[in-house]
């Protein structure tokens, strides 16, 4: 059963997906579903022995290109509507046990251009509205499968969080003329307390307002709405950036630090979005080596997070984090 | 996307789609080798009547 569930109070939609209760959870590493297909008998979901970088349709699906009609009818108040979309598993690696981090710089430049193709593809979809590039890593997020993989979601709408960013920057833009990531770069810049790195094309910073102690966003210094506008080296240097950055995660504490990572990119609703900015950003959800951030009473219930960190110390600590070499 | 990046799109028994994509350089093996996979145009406009579930 999967539908759209209209939250009237909020003005935001739900996604029930009851099939998802029965996703493949946490199984051992020779029963992999992610590793290539090294026994006919005993196939995984790529018919292969070996594979460079992989994407294929996900299995326990949030959006489906064709979805079921919705299962309870609407009223009035309560609006219901097909959950169309696609949802795809972007495998790395054939390698079961490693990390993006550990990728060298040309293969996640490789997955930059995948990306890229992913976000031209699915969102020439007429319902899709928005696609969003993401990986969930570590236990502690939720992860059920530690197969190096991200996922992508192509929504039927503008989901609520990139809508809120649509909107401020439009409105900055209208009152001053200016692109507000732009502007937001520039002040980090300027204040310099908060950069962890930056390099020709990229600048990565905890910003003055991080909601995680380590919560990093990367930005490409030029004006870029989407991966499609990306330019000559620029994929290049963004790959040596994330690598940068989750080297940097790993060394914070001495193991392959737990994230959400998440690309923010322009709609693909055929929308004027030259206000939009592109960028990445990263959601550890460690304080300390073995403490958690929680979403808890107050990030829950009123949506306001409080950060026990300072972004100025923290981003302090990752400078002193970065791998030497790449 | 650049030039070099190969792109193999296959359809998989329960109508799935699965994309290799392939690197000159990288030590891929991009083709299916094992059963259970077809190229999409082996499957244009076939709607798969097996539900593999695969190794879950």
């Amino acid at each position: 059963m999967s539908e759209l569930r209209w939250n009237p109070i909020l003005e935001e939609w739900v996604v029930t997906a009851t099939h998802r209760q029965e996703r493949t959870y946490k199984p051992p590493a020779d029963f992999c579903p992610l590793c290539p297909t090294r026994d006919p008998a005993l196939p995984t979901e790529v018919p292969a022995s070996s594979y460079d970088i992989v994407v294929f349709e996900n299995k326990f699906p949030s959006f489906k290109p064709d979805p079921p009609v919705p299962a309870v009818e609407p009223t009035s108040l309560y609006k219901v509507a097909p959950a169309q979309g696609v949802c795809e598993v972007v495998l790395y690696t054939p390698e079961h046990s490693t990390t993006l981090t550990e990728q060298s710089t040309e293969k996640i430049t490789n997955l930059v251009e995948v990306w890229t193709d992913r976000y031209r593809e699915l969102g020439s979809l007429e319902y899709v509205k928005y696609v969003m590039i993401f990986e969930n890593k570590g236990d502690v997020i939720g992860v059920t499968l530690h197969h190096p993989h991200g996922q992508i979601y192509a929504f039927p709408f503008i989901p609520p969080r990139p809508a809120k960013e649509l909107e401020s920057s439009a409105r900055h833009m209208k009152e001053t003329g200016r692109c507000l990531f732009c502007d937001v770069i520039e002040e980090e810049l300027k204040d310099g307390r908060r950069l962890v790195d930056e390099n020709e094309d990229f600048v990565a910073f905890i910003p003055f307002f991080a909601r995680y102690p380590y919560e990093v966003h990367i930005f490409p210094r030029r004006h870029r709405t989407s991966l499609l506008e990306f330019e000559g080296p620029e994929r290049r240097s963004f790959a040596v950036m994330l690598k940068t950055i989750m080297g940097a995660y790993d060394n914070l504490f001495g193991f392959s630090l737990p994230y959400m990572m998440i690309m923010h990119q322009a709609p693909t609703d055929g929308g004027d979005y030259a206000h939009y900015h592109f960028h990445v950003e990263f959601y550890p959800p460690h304080r300390t080596a073995t403490k958690l951030k929680y979403l808890a009473g107050c990030e829950s219930g009123a949506g306001t997070f409080i950060n026990d960190t300072l972004p100025e110390e923290k981003a302090e600590e990752l400078r002193r984090s970065k791998p030497f070499a790449l | 996307m650049a030039a070099m990046m190969k792109k193999k799109r296959i359809l998989k028994d329960d109508g799935r789609y699965l994309i290799y994509y392939e690197f000159p350089g990288s030590e891929s093996h991009g083709a299916p080798e094992t059963p259970g996979a077809r190229s999409a145009g082996e499957q244009a406009g076939e709607k798969s009547k097996c539900k593999g579930e695969g190794r879950k």
